[in-house]
């Protein structure tokens, strides 16, 4: 990429999400796609831990490992982290087909880590509190940065390099 | 790429790992969050029917927002928690540390240059906070119309606080950033091969 196509692409990118992570906040929207998404995730995850833990219950969107409790929020989907990974490959410079292939990579990659970073959220919060805290806050937001990362630079590589 | 992509990924866990020991520490957060709160308060919306202030206050081991506003006869002192805004600074400037085969200038550009724009990022999160703060006081207290604590608009800023955008959109426009200058590195011939 040019450096004036460079800056160009960044320009789009921070205003299409700018305008998406708006548009994510709209009660529609949460009612007809996050939502669903919450109680998925909240169900799977009970099934999941179920396989390893007594006494888990999934009440909605909130996953009891005996009596601590996580709750699903809209952050916790990766839906958001989902949309603005995809969005950068969408302002690449790359054939459709390229694109298309990196926005399901983007969210499958994204939406299988975020699981997993949930089940180790709800049993940290039922075995250490303090762990939780710490790898709430510094490990996995850094960790699904990293991901984010190695997923648009090997995917980039990937985009045929006349195109880029 | 694959290479550099992993460089950079070993490269970012340990520069982000020693910043987040040093945020741990000494009082980094702290430091970032005043100055981010010093600034917003500078330019809060002040006048002869209305006024603001905002300080960032110790309690104990904790800090504390302390917004005092006064709209007409509306007179508020709000606190609120502590966010740590900064922590997307953090990250931005561990990526650019961890980003292999810059030279000092490029690095020195995008350090200071890169992270004075997060730092307005943090900034406008901040202000962002303090504007619902207001208007949800000042809808308790009856007033729906409000002209906000500052005059610019903040709307847009609301949707990338509250998801992940505010933390992935420095990291992602840097990875463009990097991409671009590996591609370029990997395409251009080296002096072995002209010969």
């Amino acid at each position: 990429m040019a450096r004036g196509g460079l800056w160009l692409r960044s320009a789009v990118y921070v205003a299409l999400v700018v305008g998406l992570s708006n548009l994510l906040l709209l009660d529609a929207l949460d009612r007809a796609l996050l939502e669903p998404v919450r109680l998925s995730i909240a169900a799977a995850a009970g099934h999941v831990l179920a396989l390893v833990h007594e006494n888990v219950r999934v009440v909605g969107q909130r996953v009891f490992l005996g009596p601590s409790a996580v709750e699903i929020v809209n952050s916790c989907t990766g839906v958001d982290v989902g949309v603005f990974l995809a969005s950068a490959m969408l302002v690449f410079p790359a054939p459709w087909r390229v694109r298309a292939q990196g926005v399901v990579a983007a969210f499958a990659i994204v939406l299988a880590v975020n699981f997993l970073r949930v089940l180790t959220l709800c049993w940290l919060n039922a075995s250490s509190p303090h762990a939780f805290e710490l790898v709430h806050v510094y490990v996995w937001p850094a960790f699904i940065t990293g991901v984010c990362l190695a997923t648009l630079l090997v995917w980039i590589q990937l985009v045929p390099e006349r195109d880029a | 790429m694959p290479r550099f992509a992993l460089l950079l990924l070993a490269r970012f866990a340990l520069v982000y790992g020693l910043l987040v020991w040093l945020c741990a520490s000494v009082p980094v957060y702290a430091f970032l969050e005043g100055a981010a709160t010093r600034a917003a308060a500078a330019g809060l919306r002040q006048g002869a029917m209305q006024s603001r202030s905002l300080v960032l206050e110790r309690r104990g081991d904790a800090f504390v927002y302390v917004y005092a506003l006064r709209v007409g006869t509306v007179s508020r002192s709000l606190e609120q928690p502590y966010h740590k805004h900064a922590f997307v600074l953090v990250l931005f400037l561990a990526l650019v540390l961890a980003t292999p085969g810059l030279a000092r200038r490029e690095l020195a550009t995008a350090f200071f240059a890169g992270g004075a724009l997060v730092f307005l990022l943090c900034l406008a999160m901040l202000m962002s906070d303090v504007a619902v703060w207001e208007r949800a006081a000042l809808a308790e207290a009856g007033v729906a119309e409000t002209v906000g604590p500052w005059p610019v608009p903040l709307g847009f800023i609301a949707g990338l606080h509250r998801t992940a955008a505010a933390g992935l959109l420095p990291v992602i426009v840097w990875a463009f950033f990097a991409g671009s200058r590996a591609g370029s590195r990997a395409r251009r011939p080296s002096a072995t091969s002209r010969a």
